[in-house]
């Protein structure tokens, strides 16, 4: 059974979708040679109407075509800042009975947050890792958009890890929860991966350390770059903070700090640009103990 | 448990300790267990009796068990769950690198692996004949939450609840 909210929902993913259409932006679309990566930090602040969304796209297009990155990244629930989806979800406001009309609601501002996505990218001929979607206490879905529109990359917490191809790179999106497991993160290595996407957020307070601990030490540990985004604010009674950064192993890094770029204020919004170099990486890489590959998984 | 990581003429000087770690040296077997070694090879003497000799990595059976890798191994994150599967509860690692970059990266690099593996890391390496010592742990292991439990190159001597 549908009901009322259905309808009224559906319409407003539809008006937002339609009005996508609207906005034109002439944008300079000569990619640069490299590889250059733009992660956006703000904080989770809710779009009631059908006006805010659109502008809210339209901005983030006139952002990231003045910088004109090959990929570029949202943090982590920037799906459920749209369509006022907020009130619905979360443990802390809905019945079990709640949740799982909630759920099916999913399918809708599952449309709507891609048809966004997919606009960006397609009118900045980015690829989009947009962030995630929270559809209930247990289900997280996150998206990468190519630069086509087409989804190239899409799962929730327990998925296997996807790989896309960005210029040439093998990039993936993991969970935070994913990366504690190094098994996997290694494994994309192994497979030629070199840049992991994530989004970490913690709840505050929080201290530098454990904002370390995710991708960063992974970037450290295993020689990888790592691109952190992370949302701020208040989002289901929780006052979320993170750092936006992107990571690599120290010795490339000129403060020799392992962050090729990172914004210095959790609470503020900001982007983060970086140019990767990947035959540093490469030759760190080649330079890692010849035993890299002797061992299979803890395994002797 | 008492650990003391630094030049073994040193022991002399402090009370006994259960643990010594020092960077390839003739042991002065004034500790429990002394533990030498380098980037290419460890040695462990309980007592003064040699019970282990490691050219890549092993595990020693004592009051706990521990981790002891050298060499590429030492920077190999995955010998550190190897370890922790086999019942270790800490690691000492001996390395060699060169310049503030490769020093950064050893530091880094333990940190990262004590985060992953939960294992309490002592590293020594030698940078440029300098031998420094750091010792990492668990996040929640620390009273500052840093993960760090003492990094430099002065002697060092800890009491370790495990």
């Amino acid at each position: 059974m549908r009901g009322f909210l259905w309808n009224y929902l559906e319409k407003l993913i539809g008006r937002i979708e339609r009005n996508l259409d609207r906005i034109k932006v002439s944008v300079p679309q000569r990619k640069l040679k490299g590889f250059r990566v733009m992660v956006y930090q703000f904080p989770f602040e809710p779009i009631y109407t059908v006006e805010k969304t659109l502008e809210f796209v339209d901005q983030r297009i006139r952002e990231i075509s003045k910088y004109n990155p090959h990929v570029v990244m949202f943090p982590r629930y920037t799906g459920n800042i749209f369509m006022g989806l907020v009130p619905l979800s979360g443990k802390k406001l809905l019945s079990e009975k709640g949740k799982k009309i909630v759920e099916n609601y999913g399918v809708i501002f599952r449309s709507g947050y891609i048809s966004i996505l997919r606009k960006i990218a397609m009118s900045t001929e980015s690829v989009v890792v947009g962030g995630t979607l929270l559809l209930s206490d247990e289900k997280e879905e996150y998206y990468v958009i190519s630069s086509d529109g087409d989804i190239v990359a899409t799962g929730g917490v327990k998925s296997i890890y996807k790989i896309f191809k960005v210029n040439g790179v093998l990039c993936s999106f993991m969970f935070p929860k994913e990366l504690k497991d190094y098994k996997k993160a290694r494994l994309f290595i192994e497979d030629g991966g070199r840049i992991i996407f994530t989004s970490e957020v913690f709840e505050k307070p929080v201290s530098e350390w454990k904002l370390k601990s995710g991708i960063w030490a992974r970037s450290q540990s295993l020689g990888i770059f790592g691109v952190n985004s992370s949302i701020y604010g208040n989002f289901l009674g929780s006052n979320l903070t993170g750092i936006t950064f992107v990571s690599s192993p120290a010795a490339l890094t000129k403060k020799l700090d392992g962050f090729v770029v990172k914004l210095t204020d959790p609470g503020s919004k900001g982007i983060a640009v970086a140019d990767l170099d990947f035959k540093a990486l490469e030759s760190y890489i080649e330079n890692l103990p010849k035993t890299y590959k002797r061992w299979t998984l803890g395994v002797r | 448990m008492k650990f003391y990581i630094g030049p073994q003429i040193g022991l002399e000087e402090f009370e006994a300790v259960d643990i010594s770690i020092s960077w390839a040296e003739p042991p002065l077997f004034l500790s429990d267990i002394t533990v030498v070694g380098n980037d290419r090879i460890a040695v462990v003497y309980s007592k003064s009796e040699e019970i282990v000799r490691v050219e890549d990595f092993a595990i020693v059976e004592y009051q706990i068990p521990f981790l002891v890798a050298v060499g590429n191994e030492a920077t190999y994150p995955e010998i550190f769950h190897h370890g922790k599967a086999k019942g270790a509860k800490l690691a000492i690692t001996f390395e060699r690198t060169s310049g503030i970059a490769g020093l950064m990266m050893f530091k880094y690099r333990a940190w990262a692996h004590a985060q992953e593996s939960g294992l309490i890391i002592f590293g020594l390496a030698d940078v440029l004949e300098k031998i420094h010592y750091g010792v990492y742990a668990p996040l929640e292991m620390t009273d500052d939450g840093s993960g760090i439990i003492t990094e430099g190159t002065s002697t060092t001597i800890l009491e370790v609840r495990i």
